[in-house]
């Protein structure tokens, strides 16, 4: 364990982490690393030693310090952790451990994001995302968007792909009637709150006792959608396709 | 960036680390922690205030302590970098630059694994592990090790009902020797399974990796070296979280690969010289 604790050790200070960081760009002297980063000369020496002795960086036939591939793999590494840390709050009371390991592994293409904290404002982003998508929706719902069926009726027209995933045990609202042409698929439960187009998605935990979420992580960032299509993939292949019409409707 | 480094900064004790590994089995009092870990009632007392301190563990209504939801993700995303420290020697000398970033971000999922450092090994695992293949046999290789041999297995292997996925790169056709060695009727056989798309085969421009893979295990993973140069070497494993790293790669590369409308058991490429 000690090569593992000697490494997080390594990257558990701010200014190594800077200067590792810094390397990132491109390889760099001593001069420029203290400089660029106002640190002193002798401080960057000392942390630059070390990141050496571990391995994390190496000196080049020029003299300058570069990342090696162990430094660089470690800062990959890094970007879920910092997800984590400064959503701390959020993972204190929401409960992680539903989600597949795979996209624990992947919280850092999360990063660029922002937080709606309410049922209203995410209910009405869902049906705003609606509005605009082009290509396709996907969804991992506990309930049906009682505003959606006019919108997916004109989706539908433009040629978008509807796609839902809801839970086997859903009651529909008492004279609700889905939207004919989506594709639904169900799975035993739904605990991840999962919204998606081609232009924007969202995505929410639930409470650490289990319950479905309305605050959520919202973002157009490219990686953040792409975690969750994949996240969407990863459900809809597990989920039973649902035939014919709804169940529980009253 | 603070929160960052004080996270990293309790992970990075051995005997904290220890502390938040035992609570992972379940609560325990702070009695039972000292004892399992043959550590001192003073430094575990200092430890687990530490913990408390940065939510990392909770004490719960019978007073014993367990992981937090926060406490519980951090510790998940350790394999990351035990995967890393464990395997340093080798990350060092060889490149994660041209994995797509978010299998960088999972290769902790690789730890449960054995390196594979002699050629013969890698002959042997990957013939070995064909022959043990019931579903599949997926390949993505910037040039097969080829002999006649591999075509022999392999048809043996369709026969048995496995299908076969190859990734190579454009216009790749096995040496002369292979072709003028391996028997027609083998030839034929490949050519008509390809027909019938039990064997499948596309191709990407680049291909640094080199990974063979089967329904029940991994017989070779090879990142390329530092300097991009292809490896033969790497790992093998059994193991299923491995095993699924390996195939959400391969489906990765294999929605971006190329299909032709040619296959080698043709003869040269059309157009070619």
């Amino acid at each position: 364990m000690e090569t593992l604790t000697d490494l997080l050790f390594e990257l558990s200070n701010d200014d190594r982490l800077k200067i590792l960081l810094e390397l990132e760009e491109g390889p760099k002297n001593l001069t420029r690393i203290a400089k660029d980063l106002d640190l002193t000369a002798q401080g960057t020496s000392r942390n630059v030693a070390r990141l050496v002795q571990t391995s994390l960086i190496s000196r080049n036939p020029e003299g300058d310090y570069a990342l090696t591939p162990y430094g660089m793999t470690s800062l990959r590494l890094l970007s879920s952790y910092r997800f984590l840390s400064e959503n701390k709050q959020y993972f204190l009371s929401h409960d992680a451990s539903v989600l597949p390991y795979q996209f624990i592994n992947r919280l850092g293409e999360l990063y660029v994001n922002s937080f709606q904290g309410d049922f209203i404002t995410t209910f009405a982003k869902a049906e705003a995302m609606m509005r605009v998508a082009e290509e396709y929706v996907y969804a991992m719902e506990e309930q049906f968007h009682p505003n959606a069926p006019p919108i997916v009726a004109e989706k539908l027209k433009l040629g978008v792909e509807l796609r839902t995933i809801l839970p086997e045990t859903i009651v529909p609202p008492p004279g609700f009637r889905p939207a004919a042409g989506v594709e639904r698929r169900l799975l035993p439960s739904v605990k991840i709150n999962l919204f998606m187009t081609d232009k924007e998605a969202f995505f929410g935990l639930p409470t650490l006792d289990g319950k479905f979420e309305y605050s959520v992580f919202v973002s157009e960032d490219q990686k953040f959608r792409r975690w969750c299509l994949d996240l969407f993939e990863f459900y809809w292949a597990q989920g039973k396709p649902l035939l014919g019409s709804v169940p529980n409707l009253a | 960036m603070e929160t960052l480094t004080d996270l990293l900064f309790e992970l990075s004790n051995d005997d904290r680390l220890n502390i938040l590994l035992e609570l992972e089995e379940g609560p325990r009092n702070l009695t039972k922690i000292a004892k399992d870990l043959g550590l001192t009632a003073q430094g575990t007392s200092r430890n687990v205030a530490r913990l408390a301190q940065i939510s990392m563990i909770e004490r719960n209504s019978s007073g014993d302590y367990v992981l937090t939801s926060f406490g519980e993700n951090a510790l998940g995303l350790i394999a990351g970098y035990e995967f890393l420290a464990q395997e340093k020697d080798y990350i060092l000398s060889h490149s994660t630059r041209y994995l797509p970033p978010q299998f960088v971000s999972r290769l902790g999922e690789l730890r449960r694994n054995e390196r594979v450092t002699e050629i013969l090994d890698v002959v042997s695992s990957t013939a070995r592990a064909l022959r043990a293949a019931s579903e599949y046999e997926w390949f993505i290789t910037p040039g097969r090790l080829s002999s006649p041999r591999d075509i022999v297995d392999a048809v043996d292997a369709l026969k048995r009902g496995v299908k076969i996925r190859a990734i190579e790169p454009p216009h790749y056709v096995p040496s002369d020797k292979v072709m003028s060695e391996t028997p027609r009727e083998y030839l034929d056989f490949f050519e008509q399974s390809w027909r019938k798309g039990d064997l499948q085969h596309r191709c990407l421009d680049e291909v640094r990796i080199r990974m063979y893979m089967t329904d029940r295990e991994v017989a070779i993973l090879a990142l390329p070296k530092r300097d991009g140069e292809v490896d033969v070497l790497g790992y093998h494993s059994e193991d299923p979280a491995f095993h699924g790293w390996c195939r959400d790669l391969f489906e990765y590369y294999w929605m971006r690969a190329r299909q032709e409308n040619w296959f080698w058991t043709q003869g040269r490429y059309p157009g070619s010289s």
